[in-house]
């Protein structure tokens, strides 16, 4: 594969879903800047595996568990060690986050334990199967039903609580 | 409104994204710096050539110093002759100005001039072969690689050198890295694959047991890939396992506290020839915050 066509089709797949997988790793981080560093992390990561992953026709599901995992490791050491290929121009000067109002559900989520969080984004926001999610997230299929189960009940207890009030 | 929809309208875009050539920019770095990590600093050898025109190379050619005009170095820091449009660069690409001809020997369009040519720059050994050449054409400078794998497989990458910001020599360097042969493995700079049930730990102890099939050749207890990877407080291991259909796998095992156990599978052909030189490259890859996913 010629480097400018490499670059031309992960150009073209980034511009048409990094907005997506920005919302997936805020889903799942609750932090914005956060949510940047996970995607560019895990898109650089796809370059390098780009016609591998391309090949088989899993871009989005590549980054998707990158993301979920890296999520993992992220929270347990210094944040600058973990961004693999990202030296280029200074980034520490970001702009300032846009008000945005969040609603109670999404402080729910934010408040579920993290595989159950993780699971609920995976399984009833992007409507993986429990197949697909158990093997993103690396863990059993019992392991997705319980998760999911129990991290919805949460959910739409705030919902329920929203809608009587 | 079902709960997708609600979660889906619970939060908005975020801020502005950065530009998409930064992140590409990123990956080539990336690509370099895992090139350079598992090849060490290739021995090129470079042959500084003049004159243009159609000239005999490929495998059985080794006519390197066939010219006499020197030209300087056409490296990321001397300045290009010229500066073609984007237009221009699009279409002399497009022109392949330099290729194996169908007798294997490289053939370069007659109105470009040759100015560096390394050969076998991938180090394939035949009949594998690769050769890279950085031609001047009017008055731009264009470097071509060019390889075809024992295997058969085959291919190649230009670019305009205004283009990379880096030396003609690293520029190859990385080809190198984006060319390995698929067959190898040796292209994937994260070898794990995620989602094979291998093994899993048994109870909240530091033993694997394998999975219906699978047979643990060989397993250790707390590794000691690094923090990066697991503490001292958490629970880790490393196996080596063959599956039901033959094929030998590392895997590194770790439960971290309040997530499930995580398995990262490694192909042997990927992970290296022993178990150490597989913890080896699991420490580098963990210690340089790449992992192994």
């Amino acid at each position: 594969m010629r480097t400018e066509d490499r670059d031309e089709a992960f150009t073209q797949f980034v511009a048409t879903r990094r907005t997506h997988l920005r919302r997936v790793a805020y889903a799942i981080c609750g932090d914005w800047h956060r949510a940047e560093d996970l995607v560019q992390t895990a898109l650089v990561k796809l370059y390098v595996a780009w016609p591998r992953v391309e090949r088989d026709g899993r871009e989005e599901a590549y980054v998707r568990t990158i993301i979920v995992r890296a999520d993992i490791d992220e929270s347990r050491r210094p944040w600058r060690r973990e961004r693999p290929g990202l030296e280029g121009p200074d980034r520490a000067a970001r702009e300032p986050l846009p008000v945005e109002e969040r609603s109670a559900l999404f402080a729910a989520l934010q408040d579920l334990p993290t595989m159950q969080r993780k699971t609920v984004v995976l399984r009833h926001w992007l409507g993986l199967s429990v197949t697909e999610t158990a093997r993103e997230l690396g863990v059993a299929e019992g392991t997705v039903k319980s998760n999911a189960s129990r991290g919805l009940a949460k959910l739409q207890e705030v919902l329920g609580a929203e809608r009587r009030a | 409104m079902d709960i997708r929809d609600e979660i889906d309208a619970s939060f908005g875009t975020g801020p502005t994204e950065g530009p998409v050539h930064a992140i590409v920019a990123d990956g080539h770095r990336a690509l370099r710096r895992r090139r350079l990590a598992t090849s060490g600093a290739a021995a090129l050898v470079a042959v500084v050539l003049g004159g243009g025109a159609v000239f005999a190379a490929g495998g059985d050619d080794t006519a390197g110093g066939r010219g006499t005009d020197v030209v300087g170095s056409p490296t990321a820091g001397t300045p290009t002759p010229a500066e073609p449009t984007r237009k221009q660069v699009r279409r002399v690409l497009r022109m392949q100005l330099a290729d194996y001809g169908v007798d294997g020997r490289l053939e370069v369009d007659p109105r470009a001039r040759v100015v560096q040519r390394l050969d076998n720059p991938f180090r394939l050994t035949a009949p594998g072969r690769s050769l890279a050449v950085a031609l001047e054409f009017r008055g731009a400078r264009y470097w071509y690689v060019m390889y075809r794998h024992a295997s058969g497989e085959g291919g190649g990458s230009s670019t305009w050198s205004g283009d990379a910001d880096q030396s003609f020599e690293d520029w190859v360097q990385n080809e190198e890295m984006l060319s390995a042969d698929p067959g190898t493995g040796a292209g994937d700079a994260w070898p794990g694959i995620p989602d094979l049930d291998l093994v899993r730990f048994v109870g909240t102890g530091e033993v694997l047991e394998p999975s219906e099939g699978v047979t643990i050749l060989e397993q250790r207890r707390s590794p000691r890939v690094g923090d990066a990877f697991a503490t001292t407080a958490d629970r880790s291991a490393v196996a080596l396992v063959r599956d039901a259909d033959g094929r030998e796998f590392y895997v590194l095992a770790r439960g971290l506290d309040g997530t499930e156990a995580e398995y990262i599978a490694v192909r042997v052909a990927d992970g290296g020839p022993t178990m150490d030189a597989f913890l080896d490259l699991a420490r580098e890859r963990y210690a340089s915050g790449g992992g192994l996913l």
